[in-house]
């Protein structure tokens, strides 16, 4: 279990998240939401400690330090992959590194998406680089797969096959925390949504009781944020009327 | 039979201890993951050359210092100590002779920060680092090979000095 106590965090003073409290189970797959800014990447950078807090956070009532970080993977847009290896160098890296490195679905993962072996990772297109961005993550060995916006730049098809593929491998401990944009094409595909709005938790909901109340991943984010529908044409009629 | 698996035995450990051996030394554990090492050793070595061949104006300071010691009587055709003159201190000597290696030692600084900035070259795999359970990885990777580079160039400071020391102590005429 992945415990957030009264996190806050401050960038030069200014408050990034607020007074966070989250508790993740294991098997849970999470979506984290909010507009740019709203924390989620900070949040992801606290849980692995990259970034110093205020706060608790505790993996199984013991801190995130070097005997446990392997417990946690990531992956991340801004890729925390070594360019200058291969997709086979990083298997054996990986191997070194992690003793429950999952060699398998490594094997089966970068089959099917048919990354080149033997190509340093630099010389791949963007949507491939994600793609072992993802599989690494996947296949480390983690208990809690944390990932921040990691299909931003794939294509739909892509995302599509994606969301398939985890669905369908995830072993029931494996513990999934996605900050995703993509709230529509995901919502199938989370047990639970997390909303974040300017460092702070603005919501905490499982899609399981969103269904019970015949309401959808979308319209209840939309809702918690106080999406005004008709802000744009609004808009857009000063905009036409000033014109005038 | 029973000897000859025994043998075999011992064998087998002792290809293991030097395969763990020879695993544990490998050139490339003492630099970033993926990192083209082999222009930056070239670099060290060429500077360590350079160092030693410029630590050699200490012989021809030398030189200098010792033809001031003499000169040529024309009468007699044959050299002869000068009067009052002496040899110079040694430290004067060996000032800034291995300048060549202090420059080095920046160089290494250096190296040490342009190997932890290639964590954040390309990608930030420097999170991928920060995430392994050896948490003397990352300082192990940025400065193993700055930190044997340094002790290198230390090593070759001090063996030079003495040498120099040795030289000039036995070549220096006594007053």
């Amino acid at each position: 279990m992945l415990e957030i106590r009264e996190l806050n965090k401050r960038y030069r003073g200014k408050p990034a998240l607020k007074q966070i409290d989250l508790t993740i189970g294991q098997g849970e797959i999470v979506g984290l939401f909010g507009e740019n800014g709203a924390g989620k990447t900070t949040l992801l950078k606290c849980i692995l400690g990259y970034l110093s807090y205020q706060g608790t956070i505790r993996l199984d009532q013991e801190k995130v330090n070097s005997s446990n970080i392997t417990r946690l993977s990531f992956a991340t847009c801004e890729h925390s992959f070594f360019p200058n290896l291969t997709v086979q160098s990083h298997k054996e890296f990986y191997q070194m590194h992690f003793r429950t490195f999952r060699e398998a679905r490594f094997r089966q993962l970068t089959e099917f998406f048919k990354l080149p072996e033997k190509k340093a990772v630099k010389f791949f297109s963007a949507g491939q680089k994600n793609q072992l961005e993802v599989i690494l993550a996947l296949c480390q060995g983690a208990d809690y797969i944390l990932m921040d916006e990691p299909f931003a730049g794939n294509d739909i098809f892509n995302r599509e096959d994606f969301y398939k593929i985890l669905v369908g491998i995830l072993e029931p401990e494996e513990t999934i925390l996605i900050a995703t944009h993509f709230i529509e094409e995901t919502a199938h595909f989370f047990s639970r949504a997390v909303l974040l709005q300017r460092g702070e938790l603005i919501g905490d909901c499982s899609i399981l009781e969103l269904e019970e109340q015949g309401e959808h991943l979308v319209d209840y984010i939309k809702r918690m944020y106080h999406y005004q529908a008709n802000r744009v044409e609004q808009a857009l009629q000063i905009i036409l009327e000033e014109k005038e | 039979m029973k000897e000859y698996k025994k043998k075999e035995l011992v064998k087998k450990r002792a290809w293991r201890v030097f395969e763990k051996k020879e695993r544990s030394y490998k050139i490339e554990d003492y630099f970033p993951v993926g990192y083209a090492y082999q222009g930056e050793i070239r670099l060290l070595v060429v500077w360590l050359i350079g160092s030693i061949i410029k630590s050699f104006s200490f012989f021809y300071r030398y030189y200098l210092a010792y033809q001031r010691l003499w000169e040529y009587v024309f009468s007699t055709q044959e050299y002869r100590r000068r009067d009052g003159v002496f040899m110079e201190e040694f430290s004067i000597l060996t000032d800034g002779v291995f300048r060549g290696f202090l420059w080095g030692f920046l160089l290494i600084l250096l190296l040490g920060g342009w190997h932890y900035w290639y964590y954040y070259r390309g990608s930030k795999s420097i999170y991928l680092v920060k995430r392994l359970s050896d948490r003397w990885y990352c300082l192990k990777s940025c400065i193993g090979m700055p930190v044997i580079a340094g002790i290198v160039f230390f090593v070759f400071i001090v063996g030079l000095y003495g040498i120099y020391f040795v030289f000039y102590k036995w070549v220096t005429p006594k007053i």
